[in-house]
């Protein structure tokens, strides 16, 4: 196989809106890694609907990916969203801007080198070393915490609130009352109606400390339980990606290694300008300091 | 002990000196997909303290993960059969109705069983090395959480799907068909909303080798740009819920086995007598460029139109085992099988008897104390036997599928009967003749040059010219030769599809008896094919008049390989057409992949057969500076 550079200015973790969006603004910059298959799995794989898909972006970039949306059907006028078709959309921008991601791949270690890190990364070739001089970790649980040390531990437990979400699929009207009490807990579910009829995605908080197990069975009993009102609504698709709360960014977690988280945004779009912002600034405009 | 790893797509073999592991396992699995969810569930059971290790977040593979949720034959019985009928009765506990069975409930009914059986596992963990000493595997290290971690195992049973265990151990591997290298094609699968149902869809989305970092993310890109993903309105049709977050791959790795199962065994009738259990379908080869398959395929496939027969295939256990490997099993599609015989052994219900059965294997092994390939018979056949995973009745020979609905299958037999063989020859599904009058070999030759003699009776005439040619007796060249200058269209309705048209099958079999005598026609093929009109009508193997023309020049540009290479005096001539094809321009050859039809998605084929006609051309030049050097 013919192995990408081994020098990168920055490593993306995470194709997520937020690594793409960092990737778009100067795509032969920045490497993404992403441990899945998935695209901006945050959302669209976790079923994390957001709100105000239709309002302005703040980049040249989002916007046209916002319109793009648009033209598709998948954003409405009141700024909902369809989640689903969402992730062609984002690899057909893989492809046609040639962002250079590596999907299943992942970092299994990270080292300070020079000015930046040498990361190792694990993929169906193997193990492979490559360097670079800023990692920006766009996952919401700050994956890259665990890989070196006490890297920003004061950033431990800032990220919270897990959860698992489900596709629902119903006829007729939603019930009125989308916040659903969770017996036995201080929690609450949450229904919100997604934009093609019928559609409607619910989210279930977990203990911070919930596995994949613990989640489905949980999501399984609470449903199974549910109020008579919703009996009409039947779980059509489990997400493949848990959501966490995370604080928005960008969070210094030590010299070259930045945390954008991309759930802690309103909508993919504001996520996408977040990290598409970030490396303008903060990549561009560091080389443009050197060069000038 | 030696820890080995894959390291920049190369085997690293590191001395680690002496290894104490935290925790030791009598089984360990890695990966719990089709097989080895059902492994972990079974071991688990038969009292092992088994450890899974598996990448996704979920157990399953293909069958929840990666959104398959019904079964394409296979045989019935065995564990898996109570997990899916569990999965089912949930549904009614607030789950949308699907189709076959509920994915996501049989992630949770798989996971649920393997954690009351007392398995342990290891979720979003990343297999990177295996510890062994010598070839005896010791156990497995992975990357979960931040750290690395590793554990020992008395048997480590790799059910990856591509062999990544043995791989990364140094046992001998093999991959793709032989011309090329090149598996079958996967698909990348859409889980959608059908208005009563939750359902899946998908078409074949190309070739990707699944052991290469690049090529996989490259697949996971463009197959999601097929025409059924990215679409510019999703208002109308089924409602997306989700891409597949697993791509259905057909066919990776194989191991090299204690025992080899391959096709060329199933045809000789060597098989073993010590199933561990059946499996079935038909050789479900989903790509169109079969010139470029295996001959013995060619043969059944192309010849005898065979790709509807479904055949049971006994499995024995050295096909789990690598060769010359202790301490190391595999299970799943990766097991030792030949790239033609895996397009009938890679179906789900027999991945998952797979997977059962290597479990009851390594626990026999480890109760006798002895390695997997001595475990006895005796022990393990009644334990298969008990979950249904071996049945006596799943080895149903041979069936003519008109169904997916299998009961109505008729069983069939090869025939013997001259007379049977007549009939079969003479009417309009020749397959199981003509591929009787191989088996039965000389013994009907002299009836067989006699009906491909006579011109009263056409289709026995040429079916009688295609069983003498697949014993090579050039008394088939006269009514092969005619079916080429006709461009004969007859197709047989031997199988309940895929058929092949009588005249690029008679185009191979002139290459395999390499007729000189023939090139000019198979020169003028090459010359025309792309004008050929497609007379016949299954869309979904020939969808136009470019994928009708596609296999004429296919088989001719094969056949005139064959050709030249056994009479090197037709060489010039044929090299001379092959290198002009090969840099011609305005060549095009779009083929749609199994599906593709229905949707328009074409692939192109253009690159493949001018890289087929300079390699043809290239293999003669270096035999002959071969040759000329004396080497």
């Amino acid at each position: 196989m013919k192995r990408e550079p081994i020098e990168w200015p920055v490593v993306a973790l995470g194709a997520t809106f937020t690594g793409l969006g960092a990737a778009c603004a100067a795509p032969g910059r920045v490497l993404v890694v992403e441990r899945t298959m998935l695209v901006g799995g945050e959302r669209i794989a976790a079923f994390r609907p957001g709100e105000s898909w239709h309002r302005e972006t703040a980049t040249d970039e989002g916007r046209k990916l916002q319109q793009e949306f648009i033209e598709r059907r998948l954003i409405g006028e009141e700024g909902a969203a369809h989640l689903p078709a969402m992730s062609p959309v984002l690899f057909r921008w893989i492809q046609e801007r040639r962002l250079r991601v590596r999907f299943l791949t992942e970092i299994v270690g990270i080292e300070p080198s020079g000015d930046g890190y040498m990361l190792t990364l694990h993929d169906a070739s193997g193990l492979s070393r490559i360097r670079t001089r800023h990692l920006l970790d766009t996952t919401d649980e700050r994956i890259s915490r665990l890989l070196l040390g006490n890297a920003g531990e004061d950033l431990e437990n800032q990220h919270s609130g897990k959860a698992i979400s489900a596709m629902l699929h119903g006829e007729g009207e939603l019930p009125a009352d989308k916040v659903i009490p969770i017996e036995g807990t201080d929690g609450n579910a949450i229904v919100t109606a997604g934009l093609l009829p019928g559609e409607a995605m619910l989210r279930m908080p977990l203990r911070k400390e919930a596995d994949w197990p613990e989640a489905r069975q949980s999501l399984h009993d609470f449903w199974r339980g549910r109020r008579s009102e919703w009996s009409g609504w039947m779980i059509a698709a489990i997400a493949d990606v848990m959501t966490a709360e995370a604080p928005r960014g960008p969070h210094a977690v030590a010299a070259g290694w930045t945390w954008l988280p991309s759930g802690a945004y309103a909508n993919g779009l504001q996520a996408f300008d977040a990290g598409n912002e970030w490396m303008r600034k903060e990549e561009l405009g560091h080389d443009l300091v050197k060069t000038s | 002990m030696i820890l080995s790893k894959r390291v920049d797509d190369e085997q690293l073999h590191e001395d680690v000196g002496s290894v104490v592991f935290e925790q030791s396992y009598d089984l360990i699995v890695v990966g719990l997909g089709t097989a080895g969810s059902v492994a972990l569930l079974a071991a688990a059971r038969r009292g092992l303290r088994v450890l899974g290790i598996e990448r996704s977040n979920g157990m399953g593979g293909v069958g929840t993960n990666g959104a398959v949720l019904c079964y394409y034959f296979g045989s019935k019985g065995g564990l898996y059969e109570e997990i899916d009928a569990e999965a089912m009765a949930l549904e009614s506990e607030g789950y949308a109705p699907s189709v076959g069975i509920n994915g996501e409930l049989k992630k949770l009914m798989l996971e649920r069983r393997a954690f009351e059986a007392g398995a342990e596992i290891r979720y979003e963990a990343t297999l990177t090395g295996v510890y062994r000493d010598g070839k005896t595997v010791r156990g497995v290290r992975w990357f979960e959480g931040g750290r690395q971690r590793g554990a020992g195992a008395a048997i480590v049973l790799d059910c990856t799907g591509d062999a990544e265990v043995c791989a990364m151990a140094g046992c001998e591997t093999r991959f793709g068909r032989e011309w090329d290298c090149q598996p079958q094609p996967f698909s990348n699968v859409l889980v959608v909303w059908d208005g009563k149902r939750v359902t899946f869809q998908y078409t074949d989305s190309g070739y990707v080798d699944p052991t290469d970092a690049g090529d996989l993310s490259r697949a996971v890109v463009e197959s999601a740009l097929q025409a059924t993903h990215l679409k510019d309105s999703y208002e109308e049709g089924p409602r997306f819920l989700k891409l597949a977050p697993q791509l259905g791959i057909r066919e990776g790795r194989f191991i090299r086995g204690e025992r080899e199962v391959t096709f060329a065994s199933y045809v000789g009738d060597d098989v073993t007598e010590e199933p561990l259990f059946y499996a079935y379908s038909n050789l479900d080869n989903h790509s169109k460029d079969i010139a470029f398959e295996s001959e013995l395929q060619r043969d059944w496939t192309v010849v005898g139109s065979l790709w509807g027969l479904n055949f049971s295939v006994p499995v024995p256990v050295g096909a789990l085992i690598p060769r010359g490997y202790d301490g190391l099993m595999a299970a799943g599609r990766c097991i030792a099988l030949d790239h033609d015989l895996a397009g009938c052994v890679r179906m789900k219900r027999d991945m998952q008897k797979c997977g059962e059965a290597a479990a009851i294997v390594a626990a026999a092994a480890i109760a006798h104390g002895v390695q997997p390939r001595e475990a006895p018979y005796a022990a393990i056949k009644p334990l298969l036997q008990e979950t249904g995973c071996l049945r006596a009745e799943n080895h149903v020979g041979l069936k003519d599928t008109r169904t997916h609905e299998d009961e109505l299958n008729p069983r069939v037999r090869w025939l013997t009967d001259e007379e049977e063989v007549r009939e079969g020859l003479a009417g309009g599904k020749p397959g199981l003749a003509i591929w009787s009058a191989r088996r039965e070999g000389a013994r009907l030759k002299p009836k067989l040059k006699e009906w491909a003699a006579q011109t009263a009776d056409s289709n026995l005439r040429r079916h009688a010219a295609f069983a003498l040619a697949l014993l090579r007796d050039e008394a088939a060249l006269p009514a092969l030769r005619e079916a080429l200058r006709e461009r004969d269209s007859f197709v047989p309705r031997t199988s309940r599809k895929y058929n092949q048209v009588r005249g690029y099958a008679a185009i191979y079999l002139l290459g395999k008896l390499a007729d000189e005598s023939s090139v000019p026609e198979l020169l003028q093929v090459l010359k025309e094919a792309e004008t050929y009109r497609n007379p016949t009508t299954d869309v979904e193997f020939i969808a136009d008049d470019c994928e009708y023309g596609f296999q004429y020049y296919s088989f001719a540009l094969m056949a005139l390989g064959e050709i030249g290479r056994r009479h090197p005096g037709a060489r010039s001539v044929i090299a001379e057409a092959l290198l002009r094809e090969a840099s011609r321009d305005g060549m095009s050859w779009m083929i749609s992949f199994k599906g593709g039809r229905i949707t328009n998605i074409k692939h192109d084929m253009t690159a493949k057969l001018k890289e087929a006609a300079r390699r043809i051309v290239q293999g003669w030049e270096a035999d002959e500076a071969a040759d000329a050097t004396g080497g």
